[in-house]
């Protein structure tokens, strides 16, 4: 009985589900509301490294903490770029597309009624909400967030006096990311059990859209990654904490103080982040793959080309992914040798990845195209995929790397491949699946002028990048132009400043139509794109019944 | 009989068994590879030049043997009638209980002793303990939740369930002890 709006039905209906498409929605929302912070955090961080001596005045009303008369600490740009890449990469692009859609979106692939571990299924979300929560805290402790990079190296990370950020917020980093991994565990043992039990009868394994194949990969690479992250994590703490000195060199002196212990090795941090660091690309890319297939087929009518070797080459890239991590590591002092084993396996993940471009075009040749708001995002996912992939073949060679590494070449890259991709894939998915999700669908030409405008500002923004890289500008520099040689790249640097604004600019576009559709957007009707997969079936059969825990 | 043939019997796999059976397994395989990325760990940290490794001593061997022992106790408890089932099983979680508190002893023993846990041969057991005894937290739980209802020893595929985890922790002790002891 519900005695109010915000009544025992309420919570139970909305907060505490353990509905799979209420929990997907809760994962969409909370995905959304991190990446406005994530997205702002980048501004800032741009607002910088275009004009670094400007006094940003308001700026430092709103953050007293980060500024000193109106210009940027320094220990500050180093807590932006750090929050901003991790609060993206896990709290934002794997929440929205595992989280959201997948909690969403699978269970109705599969002809299941539910996750096969509903309640499991709530936790994992009320983890990845906590997680949220502490890494947000992290900006309001003393001495403010963590500020080592998303990638977290020791020593700054692992020594609690090498900067600011190495205090109580990198601490609060790690308790965040052992809640997400946590969190992201507990999804991947439901996705993974939902597809392999639950499906409908008479639903084999190739009968499924490549979402959902994507979902499977994804959760297995979470599932043989994350563990290495966890492993890090809790060697990271000890040596904070317990004196342990797992990361920390011998010799080790800041500010003229001797550091205690040592003889550990950062680069065993390296090796054991990257582990998952690599397979976590995918993670993110997989599942906009996945969507970009789908949506091919649905707006080519035609079945997309190739679906079998469409999975193998899933297969293929999650497999590799395992195999790579050490591309990232090409300036650590590795063996040359094993560097050219690391640029092989990464080259050869072009095979799988090229198989997929070339089934796309197959699927999409010489057919008359739908081009709604969803086919746009998905083209724009098939432009960036390639771009990115490009120039990935490049950062992938041991030679190029090492002139590259840690240039503004592998930001323009990494935001192209891994976040362009996977971000275009969320807007797809949300123009794609709106009407599943609410019964609505949203406005078209508002959906068509924000894909117009964020594709192009998305290439202002990113591909200058390359340029800036290639003419030696390092990333995470405070102020670029204390180096004589970057000086001539301010006008470039400004230009991709605009390109940012502009770009968080149009995204108001997107924000409005999703709220105007959610309250006045047309009717959609059960099957709106013509799909013939099964999320859109009108009458649901008898289908398997969910694990012991399902609280039904 | 066992869980194939009750699939047999209804024609296609029970659901819900097949689902637990899947977040079982993948649960041990994120299991196995944390404790890789660990030992991957301690391997390269064993290679560098201030390593020592230290004397031989008498509870790692202690330890090894309460865990094989939970494992064979659950064994004989499986194998065993049901008025001695209880029995048998109040021991395994005895012998369980023991080996917690026999290596969180060791743990702390480390952590007080001189230099700490600043030793990297010391820290690394503590860690690999440490992580091994969460880990049988969390199975010795679940396996509980299995045996939840005395009537649920009779399901072969809670049995083989429970069988899986506890072997599986045996098993990690063992090679744990091998890892950080004999391996030289």
């Amino acid at each position: 009985m519900t005695s109010s709006p915000l009544g025992p039905g309420f919570f139970r209906g909305y907060v505490f589900s353990t509905d799979h498409r209420v929990i997907g929605l809760q994962y969409l929302m909370t995905s959304m509301a991190m990446a406005l912070v994530g997205g702002l955090l980048a501004l800032v961080v741009r607002l910088q490294i275009a004009w670094p001596d400007h006094n940003f005045g308001v700026l430092s009303k709103v953050l007293p903490g980060g500024f000193d008369e109106g210009v940027m600490k320094p220990e500050f740009y180093a807590a932006l770029f750090t929050m901003h890449g991790t609060i993206m990469i896990f709290f934002v692009l794997s929440a929205a597309l595992i989280g959201g859609f997948g909690n969403f979106i699978l269970p109705l692939q599969v002809g299941a009624r539910d996750m096969a571990f509903p309640r499991l299924n709530a936790a994992s979300y009320w983890i990845y909400a906590a997680s949220s929560v502490v890494i947000l805290a992290s900006f309001v402790v003393p001495a403010g967030p963590a500020a080592s990079g998303w990638t977290a190296y020791p020593p700054l990370s692992a020594l609690k006096g090498a900067i600011p950020g190495s205090n109580l917020g990198q601490d609060l980093w790690l308790v965040a990311m052992a809640l997400f991994i946590v969190s992201f565990t507990l999804g991947g043992l439901n996705f993974l059990a939902t597809i392999l039990a639950l499906r409908r009868p008479g639903v084999s394994m190739m009968d499924l859209p490549l979402f959902s194949w994507s979902m499977l990969f994804v959760a297995i690479l979470g599932l043989l990654a994350f563990p290495s992250l966890t492993a890090g994590a809790i060697m990271l703490l000890l040596d904070r904490h317990a004196g342990t000195s797992f990361f920390i060199p011998a010799g080790l002196v800041i500010s003229g103080e001797a550091i205690p212990g040592g003889g550990g090795s950062p680069l065993l941090w390296q090796h054991l982040f990257w582990f998952l660091g690599h397979p976590e690309v995918y993670i993110l890319m997989l599942p906009s793959l996945g969507i970009t297939s789908d949506l091919f087929a649905v707006f080519s009518g035609r079945p997309v080309f190739g679906y079998k070797s469409m999975v193998y080459a899933m297969a293929g890239i999650s497999g590799m992914s395992f195999l790579v991590w050490g591309h990232h590591m090409f300036v650590s002092g590795m063996s040359p040798f094993l560097g050219s084993a690391f640029a092989l396996t990464t080259t050869l993940i072009a095979v799988p990845s090229g198989i997929k471009v070339f089934n796309w075009i197959a699927t999409l040749w010489n057919r008359p195209l739908r081009l709604s708001t969803p086919m746009l995002w998905a083209l724009g996912i098939f432009s960036l995929f390639v771009t990115g992939g490009l120039s990935g073949i490049w950062l992938g060679q041991t030679q190029v790397d090492i002139q590259l590494h840690d240039t503004t070449f592998v930001v323009g890259h990494f935001h192209i491949i891994m976040a362009g991709a996977a971000l275009f894939g969320i807007f797809a998915g949300v123009h794609y699946w709106f009407p599943l999700f609410f019964g609505r669908r949203m406005d078209e030409r508002l959906g068509g002028a924000h894909f117009l405008l964020t594709f192009v500002f998305y290439y202002a923004t990113f591909f200058p990048m390359h340029l800036a890289g290639l003419q030696g500008q390092m990333r995470r520099v405070y102020d670029p132009y204390q180096y004589e040689y970057l000086k001539p790249l301010a006008p470039l640097n400004a230009f991709i400043t605009w390109a940012a604004i502009a770009l968080a600019v149009a995204q108001i576009l997107f924000f409005a139509n999703f709220f105007m559709s959610l309250r006045s957007g047309p009717a959609s009707g059960r099957n709106p794109w013509g799909s013939a997969s099964l999320e859109w079936a009108d009458a649901l059969p008898e289908i398997p019944v969910p694990a012991g825990d399902s609280g039904a | 009989m066992n869980g194939i043939a009750s699939v047999e019997r209804i024609g296609r796999p029970n659901p819900t068994e097949t689902a637990m059976r899947v977040a079982v397994v993948a649960s041990l395989s994120a299991t196995t590879m944390l404790f890789a990325s660990l030992a991957s760990a301690y391997l390269v940290r064993r290679s560098f030049i201030d390593w020592t490794q230290p004397k031989g001593a008498a509870w790692p061997w202690v330890l090894l043997s309460l865990a094989l022992a939970a494992s064979a106790g659950l064994e004989v408890a499986l194998r065993s009638s049901p008025a001695r089932r209880r029995i048998a099983l109040q021991g395994v979680g005895l012998v369980t209980a023991l080996y917690f508190a026999s290596a969180v002893a060791v743990i702390r023993s480390m952590a007080s002793g001189a230099g700490g846990l600043g030793p990297p041969h010391h820290a690394f057991v503590a860690l690999l303990l440490g992580v091994h005894v969460v880990h049988s937290v969390a199975g010795g739980a679940f396996a509980a939740w299995l045996f939840r209802d005395a009537s649920d020893l009779l399901t072969p595929a809670r049995s083989l369930l429970a069988r899986l985890v506890t072997h599986f922790l045996a098993g990690l002790v063992l090679f744990i002890v091998l890892l950080l002891f004999v391996v030289q």
